[in-house]
C-alpha cells in the first residue's frame, strides 16, 4: 500500500480527476438549459433547487478540476469532488434502478443514455470516488506532517 | 479539530466563489436561464386549440428539422383518439 502515498502515483490521480471534472463541466457551462433539463429528468430533486444546481455546479466542477491539479486548496476540493462523485453515483443508481432512460449530463448532454451507458458511468464514478478519496486522505496526511514539522523547528 | 475548521473554510470558499461565478455570469449571459426552472409553458394544455377539433389539433409549427413540433393534448382527446384506432406511437428508446 506504499503506492497509495507515493507521490507521482499521487500527482497522476490529481490530473486524471481535474481533467476529467474541467472536460466534465466545459458541455455544461455552455448549455446549462439542457444541463438543468438533464437534472430535472432525474427526478431526483426539488424543482426550485434545479436551475440552481444547474448554474453552480458547472463553476464548482471547473474551479475543483483547476484546484485539484495545482494543488490549491487539495483537502478541501478534493471533499468536494468525493461529495459530488457520491451524489452523481445515487442518482445514476437510482435511475438504473427506476429503468430511466435519460441523458446522463455526464459530459455531453445530447445523447440518450441506454443502460449498458448508466452502468458503464456508475463504474467510472467508484473509480473515480477511490481516486479522490485517496488524493483527499493523502493531503490530509501531509498536511499533518508538515505541520509537525513546522512544531518541531 | 483545527484541521477540520480549515477543511470545512476551504470547502465554503470553493462554494461561494461557485455561486458567486455561476450566478454573475448567468445574469450577464444571454443564454442564461432563470433562477427557478418554470415549466408551466411546457407542460399547458391548450385545450381550446383540440376540443372538438382532434383531427386537426396538431397546429404545424415545424422544428427546424423539419418535423411538426410535439403538441401537448388533454387526456380525454388523447383517448379518444386512441378510441378511433388512431396509432399511438412510444417515441422512448427500448429500453430493455
Amino acid at each position: 500500500m506504499k503506492i497509495l502515498s507515493n507521490k507521482y502515483f499521487l500527482i497522476l490521480l490529481r490530473l486524471i480527476l481535474g481533467g476529467v471534472f474541467i472536460y466534465a463541466s466545459l458541455d455544461k457551462l455552455y448549455n446549462q438549459e439542457e444541463f438543468s433539463r438533464a437534472i430535472y429528468n432525474y427526478k431526483l430533486f426539488p424543482e426550485i433547487l434545479i436551475n440552481i444546481f444547474a448554474i453552480v455546479v458547472p463553476y464548482m466542477e471547473i474551479i475543483c478540476g483547476i484546484l485539484i491539479i495545482t494543488g490549491i486548496y487539495l483537502r478541501g476540493s478534493s471533499l468536494i469532488i468525493t461529495l459530488m462523485l457520491f451524489f452523481f453515483i445515487i442518482a445514476l443508481t437510482q435511475a438504473y434502478i427506476r429503468g430511466l432512460d435519460i441523458s446522463c449530463g455526464c459530459f455531453s448532454l445530447e445523447t440518450v443514455s441506454n443502460k449498458s451507458d448508466i452502468l458503464q458511468r456508475i463504474i467510472e464514478d467508484i473509480l473515480l470516488i477511490i481516486a479522490s478519496i485517496i488524493v483527499f486522505i493523502q493531503s490530509i496526511k501531509s498536511k499533518t506532517i508538515n505541520n509537525k514539522e513546522k512544531v518541531n523547528e | 479539530m483545527n484541521q477540520r475548521k480549515n477543511i470545512l473554510k476551504e470547502v465554503l470558499i470553493i462554494t461561494l466563489v461557485s455561486l458567486i461565478m455561476g450566478l454573475i455570469v448567468n445574469s450577464v449571459n444571454p443564454k442564461g436561464i432563470p433562477l427557478v426552472r418554470d415549466d408551466s409553458e411546457r407542460f399547458k394544455i391548450d385545450s381550446a386549440s383540440v376540443q372538438g377539433n382532434e383531427n386537426k389539433s396538431v397546429e404545424k409549427v415545424k422544428t427546424k428539422e423539419g418535423f411538426v413540433k410535439p403538441q401537448n393534448i388533454p387526456v380525454e382527446t388523447a383517448k379518444k383518439l386512441f378510441d378511433e384506432n388512431v396509432i399511438f406511437i412510444d417515441g422512448r428508446e427500448d429500453f430493455t
